[in-house]
């Protein structure tokens, strides 16, 4: 436990660089700027619906997938790169472990950025019209279960090539947001679709919206967790994989 | 008991006909030795395989053809042997943000250690307390060195591989860290030290492993290698304008085994470069010959060990 938990808070540490926090720490007060340009003279049900489609286009798809691909690719890429993955592979600790750990710890930290942006898009919506804790907690669940897949997908493509965020880029910007629009039929491979559904299975009166969003997927908050539990188990199986039986030179 | 001197009697290591290709270049050809308890030198040219074998060994590149057993097991199917190994990489494998002691004490952490004291005893043996301090992004290559073996020796391991451990170190850190290899040795612990330098390995351990082209080249005390390596005929060319006449003075000498006699050239075979370059100008003075130059070629260690690989 001692070897998990030093493993998982030095990988916590190092995704999260003083830079990179400030960086994305003001990327992330996107969504509640646009919201608040958006719902300009908007109250009521019109200013919560502004509120579900910036959060949907700007926050969903876009600020939370870029976040957990970017930490989530230096996530074992950065250390196999500097040479540095020698030392903690090299321990008695077991491989699937330490991708489990190496997910878990950089999923924790791209929710904590990310929470940012729940929080301020949130707060604003909140002095402008009334405070609803479902909101919020709808939020910061359907962000948790988008960055769990993500990161799912992307540490251990990360491990194999250095243009790990290019691709999980081209993923989000052409799959994601432009395939999945034409074929909804594939939603369930567009994990910040998962967390939108998560999202409406708390924030209910999001659904109407969310409904056009999410293609095929059903608006469930535990459906949405198991289908990004299935994310985490094929990326812990595979990044364990990849760890036992790839060189690490 | 085993006669063959790549081999040990109670090894901790076994290497069994390894061999380790990446694309078209074979790394690693056909390779047998064992390792036990005491400091063993790994010999051999930049490029003749060391850091594969040490990879292979330490359970980092997997061996797809042969077999390696640490401790009697395969370290690619048995994490848990890693409570009892360490290896100190070539590379500067460490982390800049941190300091030394946060690195030891990541170290011992991830190898389930709690206790500070074993960390301060590890930072102590390499001689690095005060720099400890300090991040090791600031550190020269010989700290780096330095806190890589302490980040080593933290888990206090049976077998202890180390990739050019010395490289970049200065005389002083080198002669306290050559001091340190040669008390684990003394303590049982199984010691591997590589490095392309014959003097370094001769200072380091009484034992050597030499690879070249990923193949055993020579094996046993520092004193058969020599040798070995002395019984090696050396080239030299002899510029002369009295080939003949001086050639047949130098191979009537004794220790030539064969001379060529070119135009105002001489090529000479000799184990002993020395005593032919004592020997040639006085030869050259008897028959009344001028000397314009006297090249040895071949000396380098890498062709050392070519000649000890095709002759074994």
């Amino acid at each position: 436990m001692t070897s998990v938990l030093a493993l998982f808070r030095a990988t916590f540490r190092s995704a999260l660089p003083l830079k990179r926090t400030i960086l994305f720490g003001l990327l992330e007060l996107t969504p509640a700027l646009l919201f608040v340009l958006s719902a300009e003279n908007r109250t009521g049900e019109a200013a919560f619906d502004t509120l579900v489609e910036v959060g949907a286009s700007s926050y969903f798809a876009l600020l939370v997938p870029v976040v957990a691909l970017v930490l989530g690719a230096s996530a074992l890429g950065s250390e196999r790169r500097d040479q540095t993955l020698s030392f903690i592979v090299l321990r008695p600790i077991r491989r699937s472990v330490v991708g489990a750990t190496k997910i878990l710890a950089t999923a924790c930290a791209a929710i904590a950025i990310n929470a940012v942006g729940a929080v301020a898009l949130w707060a604003v919506f909140s002095i402008q019209h009334h405070t609803d804790a479902d909101i919020l907690v709808g939020l910061l669940v359907g962000m948790a279960v988008a960055v769990v897949a993500y990161v799912s997908i992307i540490v251990p493509l990360g491990f194999v090539t250095d243009r790990a965020v290019v691709i999980g880029l081209g993923f989000l910007l052409v799959f994601e947001n432009g395939v999945v629009f034409a074929l909804p039929g594939l939603a369930t491979l567009s994990p910040w679709r998962i967390g939108a559904a998560a999202f409406g299975g708390i924030t209910t009166q999001a659904q109407p919206i969310l409904d056009n969003i999410v293609g095929n997927l059903t608006i469930s908050t535990g459906g949405s967790v198991f289908t990004a539990l299935i994310y985490l188990a094929v990326g812990v199986s595979l990044t364990g994989l990849l760890l036992a039986h790839r060189d690490l030179a | 008991m085993t006669t063959d001197p790549a081999f040990v009697a109670e090894p901790t290591i076994e290497v069994v006909d390894t061999s380790k290709w990446f694309g078209q270049k074979v790394a690693v050809s056909n390779l047998s030795c064992s390792f036990g308890p005491g400091v063993t030198g790994l010999l051999g040219p930049n490029g003749a395989g060391k850091t594969t074998l040490l990879r292979m060994i330490s359970g980092l590149t997997d061996v797809p053809k042969g077999r390696v057993s640490v401790l009697g097991v395969d370290p690619r199917k048995d994490h848990t042997v890693y409570r009892n190994v360490s290896l100190v990489p070539d590379e500067d494998a460490v982390y800049p943000d941190m300091t030394g002691i946060q690195f030891v004490r990541y170290a011992a952490r991830l190898a389930g250690h709690t206790d500070n004291e074993r960390v301060e005893k590890a930072i102590a043996t390499v001689a690095m307390e005060e720099p400890a301090t300090r991040t090791i992004s600031g550190y020269s290559k010989g700290m780096r060195q330095r806190i890589k073996v302490a980040a080593a020796l933290v888990t206090d391991p049976t077998v202890l591989i180390m990739d050019e451990p010395l490289n970049g170190t200065d005389p002083i850190q080198r002669a306290h860290l050559i001091s340190v290899f040669d008390q684990l040795g003394r303590e049982g612990k199984t010691v591997i030290v590589s490095s392309h330098v014959l003097e370094e390995v001769e200072r380091v351990s009484s034992r050597v492993i030499a690879i070249v082209d990923g193949r055993l080249a020579a094996a046993g005390s520092v004193e058969a290698i020599r040798a070995a390596m002395s019984n090696i005929p050396y080239v030299v060319r002899v510029g002369t304008d009295k080939p003949r006449e001086l050639g047949a003075r130098l191979f009537a000498s004794g220790s030539v085994f064969s001379v060529e006699a070119g135009p105002a050239m001489l090529t000479v075979r000799t184990s002993d470069v020395i005593s032919l370059g004592n020997a040639t100008p006085k030869l050259a003075v008897e028959c009344n010959a001028s000397l314009t130059s006297f090249l040895p070629q071949d000396e380098s260690l890498e062709s050392v060990f070519r000649y000890l690989v095709e002759r074994r």
